[in-house]
């Protein structure tokens, strides 16, 4: 089985890391962007960025349902050469 | 006329209720409570998104950013974000739990799992005791907005009327019918809340930026967070971000939408699109931050948001957005009383009467779940002063489940006994802090119970050995494989 761990980073570390680890650096009114206060610019970023992350995650989770089939397609080929191995 | 178009759309909330009886089976608790698992990931998606945006967000929110500025805010949105990121992980596997236990309400999955009939019980008392402020905490929020469109109607009539309501939902499709109305209830609630902060922007002179800036002016403290002491608010921020991150997973209502949905990968799917609904916020903030300039002296800072859209748009208009919000209330209200009707009929009352037939525990579902709503209005009505604090409450109950979740879905090694007395300490954490009121660096109380309870269920389960059916079960959900048709 193929791991998790890159997926898990994606999805929960890169949230994580922007809104807990890097506190000190959003904790600030200057410089606004768009009009809102960096810490109002930053948690409306993160919603996006969160949102991409979760998005890569999914596609290279092995987990996921895309994935899984590919496995069993792959797994299955495996087999019937193995059989087919065997028999001759 | 504000008054008018309420009505209208209640009416034309009911009409939605009845037309989703399409495809109901008659007289049967999976119906009731999880429509047969049978929902889609777009319907799935506005049902599991719309119980996360509840009254609190178009009422709560404005009204802490008012009341207390940034760290409110912070820790409201950080925890949602978080709390999707980590639904990514935990939801799938609860559907999972759900679906090889074939249960209907999350206290019968860990029965299952865990092979014990004290912990149903006990998760079921929990989701109880927690949801019932729940409730209470909706008719309050439906009280603040019915005050600002001029309807002659006292607070204890209204009550009454929106949890009659509430039951005629369920009475009418159990699940189906707040599933499906929450779709008319978001567009009101996404339509009022843009509303609302384009309505402050085009009206402020320099826009969002000199909105702010006139902020920045006049309270700059209310923008950022104050970090001296560390131990005051930036612990208390953060702590009860990434508690309630876990918690936003541990919903009651959340499970029971979880268990609505098709298959594992769609409740997955669903965590990812989560974060994108949140665009709402930018627009709620905004107007936050304008009414704290403008309106000065608001007794009850909750009102913050109804005292804007009352006094800046036409009747009509605030007819709409005071139906979102009522809508939304009162489905939240509805589904909560489901999950307490399916709670005490499936995980308590069949302790007792194991041989209940289908027809007998749909009826005993929906008479609790009645006598639970008359009860919360009651409550509501009479005991309003209890509603102080109660937010944060909630959630401490309900987090608890975490550990045992995560135990559930990933660790072999967790016994009955461990995760019993995890929960029951956790529980005993939660009381012990809040009644003798002790504060340790402003940390989140909640978080400090779930650090005992895991660590107790971790003590106790090395100390105890799992059973055979517990070994079995963990090994079904650890094999599953959704691709695979069994």
């Amino acid at each position: 089985m193929q791991s998790r761990l890159p997926t898990f980073l994606l999805v929960v570390g890169v949230p994580f890391t922007l809104l807990v680890l890097c506190f000190k650096i959003y904790n600030r009114i200057e410089p606004m962007i768009l009009g809102f206060p960096f810490l109002y610019f930053w948690l409306f970023s993160c919603l996006f960025i969160s949102f991409a992350s979760m998005y890569v995650g999914w596609r290279i989770d092995p987990k996921s349902d895309r994935n899984l089939r590919k496995q069993n397609v792959k797994n299955n080929a495996q087999n019937q050469a193995d059989s087919r191995g065997r028999d001759q | 006329m504000a008054v008018v178009v309420l009505g209208f759309i209640i009416a034309v909330s009911l009409g939605i209720a009845v037309a989703s009886r399409r495809g109901v089976v008659q007289n049967s608790m999976s119906d009731v409570m999880v429509a047969n698992r049978s929902f889609g990931a777009i319907l799935l998606f506005i049902v599991a998104v719309g119980e996360t945006y509840s009254v609190g967000t178009m009422i709560g929110v404005p009204g802490a950013i008012y009341a207390r500025g940034a760290s409110w805010a912070t820790w409201f949105m950080g925890y949602m974000c978080l709390g999707f990121s980590l639904g990514y992980f935990i939801n799938p596997m609860i559907w999972r739990l759900g679906r090889l236990s074939g249960a209907v309400t999350i206290a019968e999955t860990f029965r299952w799992r865990f092979n014990s009939r004290p912990l149903e019980c006990l998760i079921a008392l929990l989701c109880i005791i927690f949801l019932m402020p729940w409730i209470q905490i909706q008719f309050a929020g439906l009280g603040i907005i019915l005050k600002y469109i001029g309807f002659d109607i006292s607070y204890v009539t209204a009550v009454f009327i929106s949890a009659l309501i509430a039951y005629a939902y369920i009475a009418i499709a159990g699940i189906r019918a707040p599933a499906w109305v929450s779709i008319l209830k978001d567009a009101l609630m996404l339509f009022s809340m843009v509303i609302g902060g384009l309505v402050v922007a085009a009206q402020f002179p320099g826009g969002v930026e000199g909105i702010f800036r006139e902020v920045a002016r006049v309270a700059p403290e209310k923008l950022i967070i104050d970090t001296e002491p560390i131990t005051k608010n930036v612990t208390f921020t953060l702590s009860t971000m990434i508690f309630q991150a876990m918690g936003l997973c541990m919903f009651p209502l959340t499970f029971q939408f979880i268990f609505t949905g098709r298959s594992e990968d769609t409740v997955r799917r669903n965590q990812i699109f989560m974060p994108l609904y949140m665009y709402m916020y930018p627009f709620l903030v905004l107007t936050a931050y304008f009414v704290l300039i403008t309106v000065t002296g608001l007794t009850n800072a909750d009102e913050a948001f109804m005292a804007l859209i009352a006094r800046e748009l036409p009747p009509w208009l605030v007819g709409m957005v005071a139906g979102g919000g009522v809508l939304t209330c009162i489905l939240v209200a509805a589904l909560c009383s489901l999950s307490i009707g399916g709670f005490l009929t499936q995980n308590i009352i069949r302790q007792f009467k194991p041989d209940l037939s289908p027809m007998a525990s749909v009826g005993i579902t929906r008479a609790t779940t009645a006598i639970a709503l008359a009860l919360s209005a009651f409550m509501a009505v009479y005991l309003p002063s209890l509603m102080l604090g109660i937010n944060n409450f909630a959630y401490f109950g309900f987090t608890q489940i975490f550990a045992v979740t995560v135990a559930g879905a990933f660790w072999a090694r967790a016994t009955k006994q461990g995760v019993f007395a995890g929960l029951l300490v956790g529980l005993i954490m939660i009381f012990v802090q809040v009644g003798l009121d002790i504060n340790i660096w402003n940390i989140n109380k909640g978080l400090i119970a779930l650090i005992c309870n895991a660590a107790v269920m971790v003590a106790v389960s090395l100390n105890t050995q799992p059973d055979e059916e517990t070994k079995q079960n963990f090994a079904l959900v650890q094999n599953y494989n959704p691709t695979i048709k069994a």
